[in-house]
Parts: structure tokens; C-alpha cells; sequence
């Protein structure tokens, strides 16, 4: 060892001012002698000692686990506004943004939000205090924007820092700001500008059993909800009139109803209004599970199921309810736009308080009672629904066991959204077999141009099929529209369990359309899919240099129909203003598991080092086409397992090799082509 | 699960090497003292949830060692910092004389929004004393930082100290706020804009 003398030698960390300069001459000695003298001596022969090193790595893994605590919380948050803005249905001009109460001159006061400047009327806003003891008037939609940059932290990082789902599976839509085009009012919104690298997200979870059982709850909630009475199907979906009236009220009743949840808020005035807008139940539950985080760690293959089974749960139940209300499930489940075309409710505040602490008690009962109408309610063909606004598709699906085979056949969509500019679309419809989403088993009809009501009549195939795929697997069907310049644009998606062809082989099917089903990309049978890495790392101290050595790749996962990829890998030292660092491997053709053995050398410091990331992604090489990211790996003083084991590694012993493997990630915020 | 909180704000204690952070650090979290003298090994840290004005903030503060052998890992926690604590020992007028250059450093490698504070440690320590509480309170002023003496040992402003620093980032936090939202929201839109050009760029390449 002895290599970090490299480090000891360069106190570069800073430069002794005028004063202890002249002192310096004086005395003959450094600036410091208490700390820096005497450590600079040991350090030229102390190492940091493998003892050393290992203390260090513990307080690095228990510093982990409080981030993962904090990235759930502000999750948490992020989704607790996205769900907000989804629910806001008024134009904020003649009807509140938030409930669309309809402004009239003496009944509906609407009052202009200060920062948005949209109206709300006088319950979906709030007087807020600034430090100068003016008071402001925001909406809530405005003031909860500013709860959340405070709670996250984002308000000194500059954006909202890394975080993950409460609910396994519904991470960030992995390249969201690239795909998705659809909705202006998709959870796009929460995209800050400055993404750095405090929003990159990969953390996946999956399920637990104990998850299982609060979906099944969440349904009954629903369930519940709409049979319960017709008067308060707004219970969830609307939170802020609620919320109100418990602040007016100042009732203390929260605890009775929902237990868990901390009741200390209740006395503050202005925030607390925000705090007290009701975390649904499941979302407790949830909250419960997550303590068991070395099972959602390690997903296992009843977490795939199950969360193929609750993404169903989310798809159906918005057509299969018999009321003009949706569950509360359908705003979780990722679809932005479905809105409620709601009546006027402002006068309902406090009739809905009973209905919600009943729910409670029977919540626990009758789950079998809806697993079986679930499961009735899931083979049901559902009433015409076009409430997203998207539009709808007929499909058959036939799941021929002989020939193992799945036959799909798209027969036509119905009042798509216009995504031209001429108020038509040209749409397509493209099919995937999750989990394992990728070209190679993508099928697609061919495009109807100008028409909001597409007629296919084509039957796609997939050949292959086992009855493993079918329990295992969901049918993910997308429309999109195509572009003839630039990127076809996302209409909306549906996804079918393949599961109920089990039971019945041979089913047709009606879905409308959400702008972004359930069973997102997140929840792909986490990735070990992708493929491994292997890197080495080295510092050379004397040249002040770190190398990087792109040696093999191990199972990735397939790009091209011919199930090979033709991957690259790509290499980037973060942050870097000029991009010099940015270098990349030779394309290795038609391999999965491709050698490199390259490497690459970046001119840096060791001081900096610490402050950088190190990026490696590796691509799918395409002809013609974009290139098709397959995974990443992203190497700094925050990442976690391996990845930090090995950055740590590279710091603490330079001039040494240091070669590991790593899984790839789906890297949220890697460097795009 | 773990306790909830409102929010999470990250410290840092630096200074020389011996000067008592660790002790400091002991004393917040744990409200107790240990005079044996143990070397932090790189970082560590500690948490403690506090209540400010009914809100609950959780405060994960990192202690670093001062030893200079350590300094690259300790540099790369300065960033994250929301809060600084600048620790000198009274008894020792190097460490004081190098509070200069941990604010020098501070300036390089934290975030320009960092909340700093001067703490002369081992303040009990009356007939040892070197360094004048006037020095230290001058030094605080010239830079514009909160100044206070401690003594962990004594459990003297230790709890003080961290509660003005956590409530000085909330202020900072608030008025933040009060400037930044309008263009949080405003920003959003920017977000549309890529999107065009890249499907025009890949247009071209074909």
C-alpha cells in the first residue's frame, strides 16, 4: 500500500493566505502545524488501514439507509402533487383550477393565485405569511409546489433530489422527458430543469406479499367507496375540500380514522392544511411494507407476479366501475389524464367525513368478496369509457396452447386523441410482451393515416409462447402516432394480465386508453435483464491520471429482432462542462456478451475526482436508427453497493487495479446520444 | 419504519483535529461525554430529530475527522451540506488561526447557499484559555457567521448551537422559497422544448 501518500503530498484542499505565508517563513513550519504537520508526517507512511476502510464503509452503508428512508419520502411528496395536479379539472379562468366550481359573483368568490395566476376559488387556496409578514394568496396546487421544494431539499440543491416511488414498480418513468409526448398535464411538470444528478433514480422495488394484501384492500376501498353512496365518490379523488373542512372544523378526528398517521400537524395553521390532505389508506399500508426493504431489494418471482396482478387491478377497475366515479387506484396508477368530469361538490364538505371512517371498519372484511369480483370485473367487457380522453381500443386475444402461440388481434380504436396539428392523428398500434420490453418482441399493425377512429383488423402474432409467459407476462398495447419527423408520439397504452388467458384462451377485449399504464418500464422483472459489466478502475497518482477499462459485457439484453444487440459502451466522466470526457468503445456486432478490453484516460486530479461521476452506459448500436440504450452504471460518492465499493476502492488505493463487476441499471438521467 | 419528519437537513462539523466535534457531535445526539480522546476515522455521522416552530426536522450532522490524511473524503461531504459548523478549541490558538482557512475551503467545495457557524469548543476549560471569547466573536463578524463558545463536556450552548443553525437554514429555506417559486413554475415549460429539435435532428441524419 502506501499509495494515498500521493494524496498526503498535494494539500491543494488550500492555499495559506498573505499572513500565514510570512508566518510560515518565520516559523519555518506548515500553516498547520496541529492538524496537517504531524498527519502529513504519519501519512506518508499510514495508509488508510483496511480496519480503517471498513469502519468508513459501515458509516457509508448506514448513511445509505437513511437516504433510501429519505428518497421514499420525498417520493411520497412528488407523488402526493402529482396526484393533486391530476385532479385539478378547472381552467383557473372562469371555474376554480382546482374543484372547477363554476365562479358566480356572489356564491363563488374566485381569487387569483400570486404565483400561478390562475383563480381558484376560496377553498383551494390559501393565505400564506412571507418573511416580510405580507400575506400572499396561493393556490393549492402552488403552495403544496412550495411545501414540496422545501420538504425535498430542492430548494438548496436546486431540484428535487433523487427519490423513489412509495410503491414498487412506479419509479420514474424511465426517459420520460423523451418519450412522452402526450399530455401536457402528465406528471412531465415535475421535471425541474435542472435535473442534475440528484434526480437520477434506479432504486427499483418490487412487491412483498404483505403488499398483495393492501392492493386487495386498496380495492375494496374503491369498491367500497362507490357503493357506499353516489355523494361521496369524490372522497378520494379530491382531497382539498375535505382537508378544508377538517381545518375549519379543527376536528381531531384524524387519528380515529386513520391511525398511523401523525396528528401533530393538525395545529399549525396554513401548512398543515397541506399536510392534512388525507395519504389514502393503501398508501399507509404501503408505507408499512416498506420497512421490509431487504425483500423488495431482492425481488423474487412471486413479486413478479404479483405486480403483474395489481397492474390489471389499476387498468380494470376504471372501466368496470359502474359509477361516474374512478377509484382512487386509477390516479396512482400513472394515469395523468383521466380526469372526473365531476358535478358541483362544494356543498357535500361535510357529508363525506362519515363515509371515510366507515370504510375503515370494512376494509379488512370482505377482501375474498373482492378478489372475486375482481377477478369478475377483470373478464368483464367494459362499458364504453372514453373519460381519458384518449380514446379506446378493441382487441382479441387468443392464446393457442397447441401451437404455443399468442394471437393478437387489433380490430380498431375508437375517438383517439388528435396529435396533429390538422386535429387528426395517423395512428399505430404497437405491442409488447412485458416484462423485457424491447424491439425483439415488438410487434406493430401498420399505420392509418388522418383518423381519429383507426380500423385495423390485423392479427399479430407472437410464436413461442409458454405457459410460463402467459403467467408470468403482460400485454402491453400502445398507439402511437407517427411522425414523419421526429419521434412517433405516445397516444396512450393499455396492458392486459396475460394470466386470464389461462383460464380462458380466447377473449375480446375493449380498453380506453391511459397516458401511461401500470405496469411501466420500472417494473420489468428488475434488471438483471440488462446485462453485467465488468470494469476495472485504476488511479495513477504520479500522472495524476484515472483509468478506466471497459473489459467485457455479460448478458445483455437483446435489442434487435435477431436477439443480439450490437453494443457499444460509453463512457463519461459527469460533471463535465466541455463533454471531452465523453469516449466510447468499438460496436461489437451481434453479441450479448461482448470483450472490450479498452480503456480510457482521464486527466484529473484526485481532489476532483471525489466530486465527479463516472457514467457507463452501454447501447444497442442501430444503422439508420437511434441507438437503443440497454443499461448503465453510474460510479460516484453516492451510489450504492458495488458501485461505491469500487468508486471507494479507486480513491482510497490508487495505483492499483481494481476490476469489479456491475449490474447495469436503467440510469434515469444518463447521458442522452 | 422510521420516525417521520418534515425535513432533512444535512450538517457538517470541520475543524482541526482534536478540537472536539466529535465530543460536540456526542453531546447533541446522545447528551453525553466521553473525555477519552478517539480519532474519527474519515466521517461519521449522527441523527437526531429536533421540533422548530412545530415542524419536524431530522438532522442527519456528519462529523468529519480533521486529520489532513483524511481530507479527500471529507471534502466530498461539503457539498451536500445545507449547514456548517466551524469548531476551534479555545485552548488551542492554531485551531483558531485555522478557522480562516476551513471557511477558505468551505468557500471551494461547499454550496454557496451553506449556512456557516463558529463554535470555540472546550469553553469550560477556563484556565487553559487562549483564545479570547472577543477574537472569536470578532473573527465570526468579519465574516458575517454566528459565533458561540461550547463546552461538550459542560453541556454548555451545544444544544443551542445546532438549534440556531437549524432554525438560521429554515429562514433561509423560507425567504428562498418566497423568490424561486414563481420561476419553479414558469420552468416547467422548457422541459416541451427538446423534444422538437431532437426529432428534427434525426430527421436530418437521414
Amino acid at each position: 500500500m502506501g499509495e494515498l501518500t500521493s494524496v498526503v503530498e498535494e494539500p491543494r484542499w488550500v492555499c495559506p493566505n498573505d499572513r500565514q505565508l510570512s508566518l510560515r517563513a518565520k516559523l519555518n513550519s506548515g500553516w498547520s502545524f496541529h492538524s496537517s504537520g504531524p498527519a502529513r508526517k504519519t501519512g506518508r507512511k499510514t495508509d488508510i488501514s483496511d480496519n480503517e476502510q471498513e469502519i468508513i464503509r459501515n458509516v457509508l452503508e448506514r448513511s445509505d439507509r437513511i437516504r433510501q428512508v429519505e428518497e421514499e419520502r420525498i417520493g411520497r411528496l412528488v407523488e402526493k402533487l402529482e396526484n393533486m395536479r391530476n385532479n385539478a379539472i378547472g381552467d383557473g379562468k372562469d371555474t376554480c383550477l382546482l374543484c372547477n366550481h363554476k365562479f358566480a359573483a356572489l356564491k363563488v368568490v374566485s381569487k387569483r393565485c400570486d404565483i400561478c395566476e390562475k383563480c381558484v376559488c376560496q377553498k383551494c387556496g390559501l393565505d400564506v405569511q412571507d418573511s416580510e409578514g405580507d400575506f400572499i394568496w396561493l393556490c393549492m396546487l402552488c403552495s403544496e409546489q412550495r411545501e414540496l421544494w422545501k420538504r425535498t431539499g430542492a430548494w438548496f440543491f436546486k431540484a428535487i433530489p433523487k427519490y423513489t416511488y412509495p410503491e414498487p414498480g412506479r419509479q420514474r418513468r424511465i426517459s420520460s422527458n423523451r418519450k412522452d409526448t402526450t399530455s401536457s398535464n402528465s406528471s412531465d411538470q415535475l421535471i425541474f430543469p435542472q435535473t442534475n444528478k440528484y434526480n437520477r433514480t434506479w432504486t427499483s422495488y418490487s412487491k412483498s406479499k404483505d403488499n398483495l394484501d393492501s392492493d386487495i384492500r386498496e380495492e375494496s376501498h374503491s369498491e367500497d367507496e362507490e357503493s357506499s353512496s353516489s355523494s361521496d365518490e369524490m372522497t378520494f379523488d379530491r382531497p382539498k375540500p375535505r382537508t378544508r373542512s377538517r381545518a375549519r372544523s379543527s376536528t381531531s378526528d384524524e387519528p380515529v380514522s386513520y391511525p398511523s398517521r401523525r396528528s401533530t400537524e393538525i395545529s399549525m395553521p396554513g401548512s398543515s392544511i397541506l399536510e392534512n390532505i388525507d395519504t389514502p389508506p393503501p398508501f399507509r399500508k404501503r408505507t408499512l411494507a416498506m420497512s421490509q426493504e431487504e425483500k423488495q431489494r431482492h425481488p423474487s418471482e412471486v413479486s413478479l407476479n404479483t405486480s403483474s396482478f395489481q397492474a390489471t387491478n389499476g387498468q380494470l377497475s376504471p372501466d368496470s366501475s359502474q359509477t361516474r366515479a374512478e377509484p382512487p387506484k386509477v390516479e396512482k396508477s400513472g394515469s395523468f389524464t383521466e380526469r372526473v368530469n365531476s358535478t358541483d361538490k362544494g356543498d357535500e364538505v361535510d357529508g363525506r367525513m362519515k363515509p371515510l371512517v366507515k370504510k375503515q371498519d370494512t376494509e379488512e372484511e370482505d377482501i375474498d368478496e373482492l378478489v372475486r369480483t375482481f377477478k369478475q370485473s377483470e373478464a368483464a367487457v367494459p362499458k364504453e369509457a372514453g373519460e381519458s380522453g384518449l380514446g379506446t381500443v378493441e382487441f382479441d386475444v387468443h392464446y393457442e396452447k397447441q401451437h404455443s402461440q399468442l394471437q393478437v388481434t387489433v380490430i380498431c380504436a375508437k375517438g383517439l386523441k388528435a396529435m396533429d396539428s390538422g386535429g387528426t392523428s395517423d395512428p399505430y398500434v404497437k405491442l409488447h410482451l412485458l416484462p423485457g420490453a424491447s424491439k425483439s418482441n415488438k410487434l406493430r399493425t401498420h399505420t392509418k393515416y388522418k383518423t381519429l377512429n383507426p380500423q385495423y383488423d390485423e392479427t399479430l402474432i407472437y410464436h413461442g409462447i409458454t405457459d410460463e409467459d402467459i403467467s408470468k407476462k403482460s400485454l402491453r398495447l400502445q398507439i402511437f402516432d407517427e411522425d414523419k419527423l421526429g419521434r412517433n408520439s405516445l397516444i396512450g397504452e393499455t396492458c392486459v394480465v396475460l394470466k386470464i388467458f389461462h383460464i380462458k384462451p380466447s377473449q375480446s377485449l375493449k380498453r380506453s386508453l391511459v397516458s401511461r399504464a401500470s405496469f411501466d418500464e420500472g417494473r420489468e422483472s428488475p434488471e438483471p435483464n440488462l446485462g453485467r459489466l465488468q470494469l476495472s478502475l485504476k488511479y495513477k497518482s504520479q500522472k495524476n491520471q484515472l483509468v478506466v477499462g471497459v473489459i467485457r459485457c455479460a448478458g445483455l439484453a437483446a435489442m434487435d429482432a435477431n436477439g443480439y444487440s450490437d453494443p457499444y459502451v460509453k463512457c463519461y466522466l459527469k460533471p463535465d462542462a466541455h463533454k471531452k470526457s465523453k469516449k466510447r468503445t468499438s460496436v461489437k456486432k451481434k453479441t450479448l456478451n461482448p470483450e472490450y478490453n479498452e480503456e480510457f484516460v482521464y486527466d484529473i486530479p484526485h481532489s476532483d475526482l471525489a466530486k465527479k461521476t463516472l457514467e457507463l452506459t452501454v447501447w444497442d448500436h442501430d444503422v439508420g436508427k437511434s441507438n437503443d440504450f440497454i443499461g448503465g452504471v453510474a460510479l460516484d460518492i453516492n451510489s450504492s453497493g458495488s458501485s461505491l465499493m469500487h468508486w471507494y476502492d479507486m480513491l482510497k488505493t490508487p495505483n492499483q487495479v481494481h476490476t469489479h463487476w456491475h449490474t447495469l441499471e436503467k440510469l434515469t438521467n444518463h447521458e442522452q446520444e | 419504519m422510521a420516525k417521520t419528519y418534515d425535513f432533512l437537513f444535512k450538517l457538517l462539523l470541520i475543524g482541526d483535529s482534536g478540537v472536539g466535534k466529535t465530543c460536540v457531535l456526542f453531546r447533541f445526539s446522545e447528551d453525553a461525554f466521553n473525555s477519552t480522546f478517539i480519532s474519527t476515522i474519515g466521517i461519521d455521522f449522527k441523527i437526531r430529530t429536533i421540533e422548530l416552530d412545530g415542524k419536524k426536522i431530522k438532522l442527519q450532522i456528519w462529523d468529519t475527522a480533521g486529520q489532513e490524511r483524511f481530507r479527500t473524503i471529507t471534502t466530498a461531504y461539503y457539498r451536500g451540506a445545507m449547514g456548517i459548523m466551524l469548531v476551534y478549541d479555545i485552548t488551542n490558538d492554531k485551531s483558531f488561526e485555522n478557522i480562516k482557512n476551513w471557511i477558505r475551503n468551505i468557500e471551494e467545495h461547499a454550496s454557496s447557499d451553506v449556512e456557516k457557524m463558529v463554535l470555540g469548543n472546550k469553553c469550560d476549560m477556563e484556565d487553559r484559555r487562549l483564545v479570547s471569547k472577543e477574537r472569536g466573536t470578532q473573527l465570526a463578524t468579519e465574516y458575517g457567521i454566528k459565533f458561540m463558545e461550547t463546552s461538550a463536556k459542560a453541556s454548555i450552548n451545544v444544544e443551542e448551537a445546532f438549534f440556531t443553525l437549524a432554525r438560521d437554514i429554515k429562514l433561509k429555506m423560507d425567504k428562498k422559497l418566497e423568490q424561486s417559486s414563481p420561476q419553479a413554475s414558469t420552468a416547467i415549460h422548457v422541459t416541451q422544448q427538446p423534444k422538437q429539435s431532437r426529432g428534427f435532428f434525426r430527421c436530418t441524419i437521414l
